[in-house]
């Protein structure tokens, strides 16, 4: 515990050194969900503020805990793990460490999303304080504490499916594709483009036995309120066993992966 | 193209990829809406697929360039482009050619003139396709300075190479209906007007929704910012500091 604090606490020295290009990353979360808000508020306004039963408040708390949400729980290791480590070989330098690769990667990781928290917190404090627009959140103590729980959970379904991601590079040198095919997945499907209940029945059933909507959709839906405490235990439940699921995948890619791989130089 | 065929197929997929997921988009999106500012469910389908012939062009000959400008300058290999006898702007702009994008271009001009004439039963003359040409052509220069003006900043900031990436989200606005925006804040509407023009003002040659206001905004704006971008370049080299810097 008191090494994994170390390496976590040294990670964290690289926060302020990298603060503007993860300002931008950060924006580019942004950008899309404020855009989609404003085309629904297109929407409403046309329709007179009945379309599919939305309305603006609901629509605005949405998307701007969605920026909060995806900005906490959608990590991206994806590109470090199959370009920099598994495609360059820099694989070898952690396969020395006294830790597993997975921990040095997630303590990597973590700095990010609590920064972008930081920022999207910031920026919606501004919004919300500078704009006359008003968003929809849960009120009651139990809830929060237990989106908490979600948080974390998705937090770590996100680290797992991409790390898993990034580990196919152990036999494919060219991975772009398959993560662009994955984030455009995890856009429809997730509901970062419009709320899952919006989409048709049958693309809603595909997305309820995916991991996609539990990393971003459910948590934010609990955070605006909209479902009751037993519903929230019974998607911790569920994102416990997708975690498990992909443990198990990551464990056993992970053992096959690295007796394949191969390194020259250093 | 042939000898990295693992590389060129990865980015096909990626790219029909992007481009049936944006058409999708604006699908799930009008299940649930007929009209959005005036913009019926079929034009905003026709607004989708002519983004997607749009960023296809840009993406065939330039994003990749900014991809490798965002090296050069981190590696301080631009120094040796300043030294060749050509144009530095020419010869960071059109290095390499994406050539997986024109096949999305080719397969989304298809499907657009599928959707108008058969599907929707729209008149489509000779000159609104040339008229549509023209304006995408200037569309792609007008945008093409906007990323080269950003990217110009990392001679300053080497570091933030992802300003690239960040341009590819800015990009995406231009899916987006200009209402959309010009309805939100004026403030925001300024910021983003360009961006605004480049794929709203094709799309409303070809539904016959353009006006002369539309298409001279667009020219004076691609003029203006062709010349921004040229001295602000010229500007930039100034500072340039090598990876020694």
């Amino acid at each position: 515990m008191k090494r994994f604090l170390a390496i976590f606490l040294l990670h964290f020295q690289h926060i302020p050194q990298h603060r503007a290009q993860s300002f931008v990353w950060f924006i580019q979360l942004f950008i899309n969900p404020l855009f989609m808000m404003l085309l629904w508020f297109g929407a409403l306004k046309t329709s007179g503020g009945t379309t599919a039963h939305l309305t603006f408040e609901y629509i605005t708390s949405y998307y701007f805990l969605l920026v909060f949400v995806s900005s906490v729980t959608m990590a991206h290791p994806e590109y470090g793990v199959a370009e920099q480590d598994i495609n360059a070989g820099r694989l070898t330098k952690y396969l020395l460490k006294p830790f597993s690769y997975y921990w040095f990667k997630f303590n990597e990781e973590i700095h990010y999303r609590i920064i972008q928290g930081v920022f999207a917190i910031v920026i919606l404090f501004l919004i919300l304080t500078f704009t006359n627009l008003q968003i929809e959140l849960a009120s009651d103590a139990l809830t929060w504490l237990l989106i908490v729980a979600m948080v974390i959970n998705a937090f770590f379904i996100s680290y797992t499916f991409k790390m898993i991601l990034g580990l196919t590079a152990f036999w494919y040198t060219e991975v772009h594709g398959i993560f662009q095919l994955a984030d455009m997945s995890s856009i429809v499907l997730g509901g970062y483009l419009m709320p899952i209940h919006l989409l048709p029945p049958w693309m809603y059933t595909i997305a309820t036995f995916t991991p996609m909507p539990y990393i971003v959709y459910y948590p934010l839906i609990a955070a605006q309120g909209t479902i009751e405490h037993l519903d929230i235990i019974k998607i911790i439940g569920i994102q416990l066993v997708w975690l498990f699921v992909l443990g198990a995948l990551y464990k056993t890619m992970w053992k096959k992966g690295i007796n394949s791989f191969t390194a020259v130089g250093q | 193209m042939l000898m990295y065929r693992a590389n060129f197929f990865s980015n096909l997929i990626s790219t029909l990829g992007w481009g049936l997921f944006q058409v999708l988009s604006i699908f799930l999106f009008t299940n649930k809406v007929q009209s959005v500012y005036g913009w019926s469910k079929n034009e905003l389908i026709i607004l989708v697929i002519v983004y997607s012939i749009f960023i296809g062009i840009f993406h065939t000959f330039f994003s990749r360039n900014f991809q490798r400008f965002s090296q050069l300058i981190d590696s301080g290999q631009l120094d040796m482009l300043l030294l060749k006898p050509l144009d530095s702007q020419f010869l960071v702009s059109f290095w390499v050619v994406n050539y997986a994008n024109l096949v999305r271009v080719i397969l989304a001009f298809i499907l657009l003139l599928y959707i108008m004439i058969a599907w929707m039963k729209m008149p489509l003359t000779v000159l609104d396709v040339i008229g549509f040409l023209v304006i995408t052509f200037l569309g792609n220069c007008l945008l093409y300075t906007i990323w080269f003006t950003v990217c110009t900043l990392m001679i300053w900031f080497p570091r933030m190479h992802n300003l690239v990436d960040l341009m590819y989200d800015v990009s995406s606005i231009a899916r987006f209906p200009q209402e959309t925006v010009k309805h939100a804040a004026i403030s925001l509407f300024l910021f983003v007007f360009p961006l605004t023009l480049i794929v709203t003002t094709p799309t409303k040659v070809l539904v016959h929704k353009a006006f002369t206001g539309d298409v001279f905004g667009m020219i004076i704006c691609g003029i203006v910012l062709v010349f921004v971008s040229r001295l602000f370049w010229k500007f930039s080299l100034r500072y340039y500091t090598s990876a020694s810097g």
